[in-house]
């Protein structure tokens, strides 16, 4: 009988590390001023613990489902989205979002950047202390997509492939493109057809408008009316290529440790399944996709009304003792979306979760 | 080198050692050059590391003298007592500082001071357009440097911090060591070259380390820990592995040869003598050493920890066989006795075995069979057991007693640390040394197996030919056969 896991302990001592440092400069930050300095601890935080960071995730996921809450600004704690996340695998990482900007401050070329994303920085931050204050046992935070920087220029090189090949005549490189394309005409002359409709262009994009329709209104979208960021053949790189890059971040991060994206965020849900079609033929990947669907479904469908008076020690006890996790997961025996289709998959979830409210109900 | 011969050696309670270790008493770490000082005059090396010496050397004096006007109680430049001075002090150092130096600079020790360890030093100095790697890297390079306490680099540094504290008028010059200011005050204007340097380099270095001394100052040990533990968590293993690579395709002729020379032994000892019981003795310790070279060159085992093991094995045999004959005179039986005592050791393991109830059948060791190779021997309730060493002699003495005390001291002691699983062997074969001053030089497991040893193949040559002169002298081989062999060279 094993009576230590070293390496459990010692990540639980870098959580706790961790919430020390986050506690000791959320003070020294504000709307009107983060420091650099202040970016660049975090990531020599985890550069810091970086090794032992990637060795517990290539030792956890073996025998057991790990979740990521990933490519989302925070865990939103008010709408209670921790209880949900709960209800799927055997361990629950946030993916931290501070290290993200910490790595973007540090590698952009946009000096402004800083000052644009001070808010979601400090919600970043706040939102850490948080978790890891209230539900620590429950969900670690550690850096997955910023961890392995030799992945960022892989991710690069092909997300840059990806956007070129968007064009019915693929350009032979960025410059190429940004020379031949400025307007938003000479983009919706040269994007493939058949890709109009998978191209999602921002979180309130309206798929009943045309793509043209849809671009203007996604062009004059604030963020990328910044002055300096040029044509709208430029906003369209800016807003399209970070989707991609995303999205082929998310899918390489996680497929290199076998965990389960679980994703918030509706548009980098869209561009990891388009994407992930680019891997059907490695099923490791594709039984995570499949798990991802199920996380999605279970976020859209989670009614947040049979929780209002639960307390979260109480709610996890009761995922752990029904057995929430496997007992879906027995629904899919195949867990492949050849035998299942999106629509009887969300049926399925539907039917367990009602299942889970009334045992939740008999508290 | 030469080395110290070991009968100078003070052996007590089990280990030798020199007598002037017994003079000198070790520097605490956190007193020496390496591991405690250099941390707190970092700073000074990063600016004489950025600018060139002479530059590098005007610069920081200087910034010596506004340290001085900023803390004129400061009594040695350690950066954990620049990080003790008021909030206001250390803006003001900082901002002169700047003056002199660029941001960039001290940039790299923005790594291990961050905001919330040292907010002021950090905001200062950060630029996170220099990536971490990069910072990294400067220090790693740095330690490289620094790390030997007598490198011109280390000098310079400690030049620094004698000049700091005579400036601080901590140190004075009795009136007939008065010279040795003025040559002092020379030290940034000569090569390290320079025939002077032979008197002030020395003096630099004696001078500094004696700073740590008495009640001067005391020693900021968290300051140590910290800077240590935050590099050496952000830098990789630099291991270090040496390389042997060795060509054994004659090796694969030599064993040919052999095989034509135990081939014609045996053919007499079928032919002529099949029931020699002396023979078969005598040829059946040969030919396990011959299977055993057999085994290293056919499994290319030359460079690993079971040729050593081999080698061990040849040397044992060799020397059995000597000791045997030698024994023969007094104890005719001997040859005899030699089977029995092998056979009685078998015996033990089975009769062991029999009263186990934890045999396992997938085991290595085949107990029904050893049963019946006890009772080929002898009937087997007649073998009389005796666990211990055949004829009480071990092989160190019976190496004497054969006159090869050289196989024993110089191959068979350091083959039995292998064996044994000793430290010595351990670290030889199996830990390797990380380059990575960060690291502080540790050691880490060679799992990839990327060590590999000297090749034991001229070794295993030079004593089987041993064994091969011995059955000459016993059975006579012929010139056409032996004389390849032992004029074998590898």
């Amino acid at each position: 009988m094993r009576d230590k896991n070293l390496l459990l302990e010692k990540i639980c001592s870098i959580q706790t590390e961790y919430k020390i440092l986050l506690e000791t400069i959320v003070d020294k930050i504000s709307a009107d001023e983060i420091s650099p300095s202040i970016l660049d601890e975090i990531s020599i935080f985890w550069t810091k613990n970086q090794e032992i960071v990637d060795l517990y995730f290539r030792n956890i996921s073996s025998s057991q489902d790990v979740y990521v809450f990933t490519a989302a600004t925070f865990l939103d704690l008010d709408l209670l989205e921790h209880y949900p996340f709960m209800l799927l695998g055997d361990v629950h990482i946030l993916d931290d979002q501070v290290s993200v900007y910490a790595n973007v401050v540090a590698n952009c070329g946009d000096p402004d950047f800083l000052n644009r994303a001070k808010k979601q920085i400090i919600n970043s931050v706040t939102n850490n202390i948080q978790i890891l204050t209230k539900y620590g046992n429950h969900i670690l935070i550690l850096p997955l997509r910023s961890l392995n920087k030799d992945h960022q220029k892989l991710i690069q090189k092909n997300s840059t492939n990806v956007f070129l090949d968007l064009f019915k005549d693929k350009p032979k490189s960025l410059e190429e493109y940004f020379a031949t394309y400025k307007t938003i005409d000479d983009i919706c002359s040269g994007i493939r057809n058949e890709l109009e409709k998978s191209l999602i262009l921002s979180d309130a994009d309206d798929p009943s408008k045309t793509f043209r329709e849809r671009l203007e209104l996604a062009l004059n979208d604030d963020l990328l009316s910044i002055d300096g960021i040029g044509p709208d053949a430029s906003k369209f790189f800016a807003a399209i290529y970070g989707f991609i890059y995303q999205a082929l971040d998310v899918i390489l991060s996680c497929a290199t440790y076998n965990i389960i994206p679980y994703l918030r965020f509706g548009v980098a849900y869209h561009y990891v399944l388009f994407l992930s079609q680019n891997f059907s033929e490695m099923k490791e990947i594709m039984q995570i996709i499949f798990k991802c669907c199920l996380a999605r479904s279970i976020y859209r469908q989670f009614d947040n009304t049979h929780i209002q008076d639960v307390d979260f020690e109480e709610f996890c006890a009761v995922v752990k003792e029904s057995n929430f996790y496997s007992d879906l997961l027995s629904a899919f025996p195949d867990q492949s979306f050849e035998k299942q289709s999106a629509k009887e998959l969300h049926q399925i979830v539907e039917g367990k979760l009602s299942e889970f409210y009334c045992v939740l109900g008999k508290l | 080198m030469d080395h110290i011969p070991l009968s100078q050696y003070i052996f007590q309670n089990g280990k030798f050692s020199l007598p002037l270790n017994e003079i000198f008493i070790e520097f605490g770490d956190t007193k020496s050059w390496s591991y405690g000082r250099l941390s707190e005059y970092f700073w000074i090396a990063l600016i004489l590391n950025t600018y060139e010496r002479k530059e590098g050397l005007q610069r920081l004096g200087v910034i010596v003298n506004k340290l001085h006007e900023i803390a004129p109680d400061l009594r040695l430049p350690r950066l954990s007592d620049i990080f003790s001075l008021s909030n206001e002090q250390q803006i003001l150092f900082y901002q002169e500082l700047l003056k002199v130096v660029s941001k960039d600079t001290l940039s790299p020790l923005t790594l291990i001071y961050t905001y919330s360890i040292q907010p002021i030093f950090a905001e200062t100095f950060v630029n996170v357009k220099i990536s971490i790697e990069d910072r990294i890297e400067t220090i790693t390079a740095i330690l490289q440097k620094a790390t030997n306490h007598q490198s011109d680099f280390s000098t310079d540094i400690r030049f620094i911090v004698l000049y700091f504290v005579y400036s601080s008028g901590h140190l004075q010059f009795p009136e007939e060591q008065k010279y040795l200011l003025d040559e002092l005050k020379s030290y940034p204007h000569l090569e390290h070259g320079d025939p002077k340097m032979r008197i002030i380099r020395p003096f630099i270095r004696a001078t500094e380390s004696l700073f740590l001394e008495g009640d001067f100052v005391e020693i900021n040990e968290h300051y140590i820990t910290l800077f240590w533990e935050a590099i050496s968590k952000m830098t990789e293993c630099d291991l270090y592995v040496i390389s042997y690579e060795d060509d054994i395709e004659n090796f694969n002729v030599y064993l040919e040869r052999l095989y034509e020379i135990y081939g014609y032994l045996t053919d007499l000892f079928r032919k002529i003598s099949p029931l020699d019981n002396k023979m078969l003795v005598i040829l059946g310790i040969a030919t396990y050493s011959y299977k055993r070279l057999k085994e290293v060159i056919d499994y290319k085992l030359q460079n690993t920890i079971v040729g050593r093991s081999s080698v061990r094995v040849l040397i044992e045999n060799y020397i059995m066989l000597q000791y045997l004959r030698k024994l023969e005179a007094t104890h005719p039986n001997v040859w005899k006795e030699f089977q029995e005592y092998g056979i009685g050791q078998y015996k033990v393991i089975v009769t062991k075995a029999s009263s186990s109830s934890n045999i396992r059948q997938d085991s290595h060791v085949p107990y029904k069979y050893l049963e019946e190779l006890i009772n080929e021997f002898k009937r087997e309730e007649f073998i009389e057991m005796d666990t211990k060493y055949f004829n009480k002699d071990n092989i160190r003495k019976k190496a004497e007693m054969v006159n090869e005390k050289d196989l024993y001291d110089l191959y068979y002691d350091y083959d039995s640390a292998f064996e044994h699983g000793l430290w010595g062997a351990i670290r030889e074969s199996s830990v390797l040394k990380c380059n990575n001053p960060a690291h502080r030089y540790h050691c880490v497991p060679d799992l990839n197996d990327e060590q590999k040893l000297k090749n034991v193949l001229p070794d295993c040559v030079m004593v089987m030919n041993k064994t091969v002169k011995l059955l000459d002298e016993l059975y006579g081989i012929p010139d056409s056969l032996i004389k390849e062999v032992l004029d074998f060279e590898g």
